[in-house]
């Protein structure tokens, strides 16, 4: 504890962070690239009308967010195990922060479906499996979140987030597979094992199927972008804490 | 229209809103190193 | 923001000597105890019954009229009331141990930290179980539906084991948390969506009056669901007690 003087610098108000700038600078390229490709480059679904037709865009946000969420809650239980292994916090803010990153786009995938069934299926929301384990998924993971808010201590919220984690991403296929044989109205887009589903439009190869890929691998990056931000924010919390402790 | 309009605002918005969160929490983190900063400047110097 | 001071406590590397039927011993001694002090304080497994039958009541109430057949809700009466009654008495299961300070004790006995989940899981069964039977009663007067089959019963008991077994492992992850009586229900309900489902669809094709054949996937999964979750939380468990 360094107990000689020292002249306070003057902190500058916002130091140039490289780190942040880059990251920023990545996000909106990407999020631009992702508009543009979604609303202008993609070819519009020929075998549907009107407002369905320009709703049918949504689709690859839709799948963006989708892949994002996935990512998100994939990371965190890798994280968690890892975290439990190893106990280096590190790994707990990578937990954290992917979950955080999860819900931003699990709660994407979930209104981004709604806004996409609306004009296609008439109705808001249906309980199919799909969107059925969004909406769970999200909720679980909201339950993660407030978890650690109630717990102080920094290791025990570490540890018992992390069993959580690993609990409640177990629960995610289970509910998707318990889900699914209730019944399901989702348009199976890769596959044609409903019959019931309804508004499944063909991607006709080219340019529908270059936006596809074009919003998975830039959701990821977004996804990823928005965790080592968090991440290393997180970390500079914890350092704030720990030297609060060690000068109290 | 409307609905692709609500669609990709919803996301952006949430994307948006996470880092206009990340942002303030930056804020206060530099506020309270500052206060730290400036309690130990004056511990120092007592 | 000043982290508790924490004791963290040896490597349990106890006498858990004398194989399984020691184990199994201990596991009932734990579930015994808690057996015990809920015969002699009778305060939770009467509020459970309490709330039970009230809930039944009102959701009676709010069905009247509005539904023409009751067997078109009853099977999802049936689970939502034995989800929420079924926290109460979760809850205390390690609620009260923080309260009275018992839970140092309960950590020094020379057993398995396991032993320890699967005694509270057992007694958290025996009072949800109890609260489900109530449940069941009640709705087959109020709901004028035949609840008390066979097949049913099982699917009942079947779900309670599976929401038990997670259900006390979230317990003690909350027992230390500020607002823990209502984190457990937000934690708890979305994980045990899938029991939850399977529950309400094999109460209700049994109602409607399906064959074995039709529901019989449904008693796999819920089979299944008990299975994954008793084993990753009895894997996980020994992971929450580490520090006191």
């Amino acid at each position: 504890m360094a107990t000689t003087a020292t002249k306070s610098k003057p902190v500058p108000w916002r130091a140039v962070d490289i780190v942040q700038l880059v990251l920023g600078v990545i996000v909106v390229v990407v999020s631009a690239l992702i508009m543009w490709a979604a609303l202008m480059y993609a070819r519009p679904a020929s075998n549907l009308a009107g407002d369905e037709q320009l709703a049918q865009r949504i689709f690859y946000i839709h799948m963006g967010c989708n892949i994002g969420a996935l990512a998100g809650f994939l990371v965190s239980m890798i994280g968690s195990i890892i975290y439990l292994v190893t106990r280096k916090l590190d790994w707990d803010r990578v937990a954290q922060a992917s979950i955080e990153a999860g819900l931003v786009f699990g709660l994407g995938t979930v209104v981004t479906g709604m806004f996409w069934a609306k004009p296609t299926w008439n109705t808001y929301w249906t309980w199919d499996p799909r969107l059925t384990t969004s909406t769970i998924t999200v909720l679980v993971y909201i339950a993660y979140l407030l978890l650690r808010n109630g717990i102080d201590n920094r290791n025990s919220r570490a540890r018992y987030g992390s069993i959580y984690a690993i609990l409640a991403f177990l629960s995610v296929p289970l509910t998707f597979f318990s889900a699914r044989w209730f019944r399901s109205i989702h348009p199976v887009v890769f596959g044609n094992e409903n019959p019931d589903a309804q508004g499944g439009f063909d991607i006709l190869g080219g340019s529908m199927q270059q936006t596809l890929t074009v919003s998975l691998i830039g959701f990821c990056v977004l996804f990823s972008v928005l965790v080592i931000m968090r991440w290393r924010q997180l970390r500079m919390e914890d350092d704030l804490a720990e030297l609060r402790e060690d000068l109290a | 229209m409307f609905y692709l309009f609500m669609g990709f605002a919803a996301v952006w918005v949430f994307v948006t809103g996470y880092l206009v969160f990340m942002g303030l929490r930056q804020r206060r983190i530099e506020a309270d190193l500052r206060l730290l900063r400036e309690d130990l400047d004056a511990r120092a110097k007592a | 923001m000043r982290s508790e001071v924490s004791v963290p406590l040896p490597p349990v590397s106890m006498r858990t000597g004398g194989g399984l039927g020691a184990f199994l011993r201990k596991v009932w001694a734990v579930a015994e105890k808690d057996l015990r002090a809920e015969l002699r304080g009778r305060e939770v497994f009467s509020t459970m019954t309490v709330f039970s039958a009230l809930a039944v009541i009102i959701f009676g109430m709010a069905f009247d009229l509005r539904v023409p057949k009751a067997e078109m809700v009853a099977p999802g009466v049936l689970w939502v009331i034995i989800l929420f009654a079924g926290v109460l008495g979760l809850n205390r299961s390690f609620g009260a141990e923080m309260d009275r300070g018992t839970l140092p004790a309960l950590l020094l006995a020379p057993m398995d930290r396991s032993a320890i989940y699967f005694g509270k899981v057992i007694a958290n069964l025996f009072f949800t179980l109890g609260a489900a039977a109530v449940i069941l009663i009640v709705m087959f007067f109020i709901f004028d539906v035949d609840l008390l089959q066979p097949l049913i019963l099982l699917a009942a008991a079947l779900g309670t084991l599976g929401y038990v077994s997670v259900g006390t492992i979230f317990a003690a992850l909350t027992a230390s948390v500020r607002a823990r009586e209502s984190l457990l229900p937000i934690l708890l309900l979305p994980v045990m969506v899938p029991v939850f489902m399977a529950g309400v669809a094999l109460t209700a094709g049994i109602l409607d009056g399906k064959s074995f054949d039709d529901v019989r996937t449904w008693l796999g999964m819920l089979v299944a669901f008990d299975l994954i979750f008793l084993v990753v939380a009895y894997l996980l468990f020994d992971l929450i007690l580490e520090e006191v």
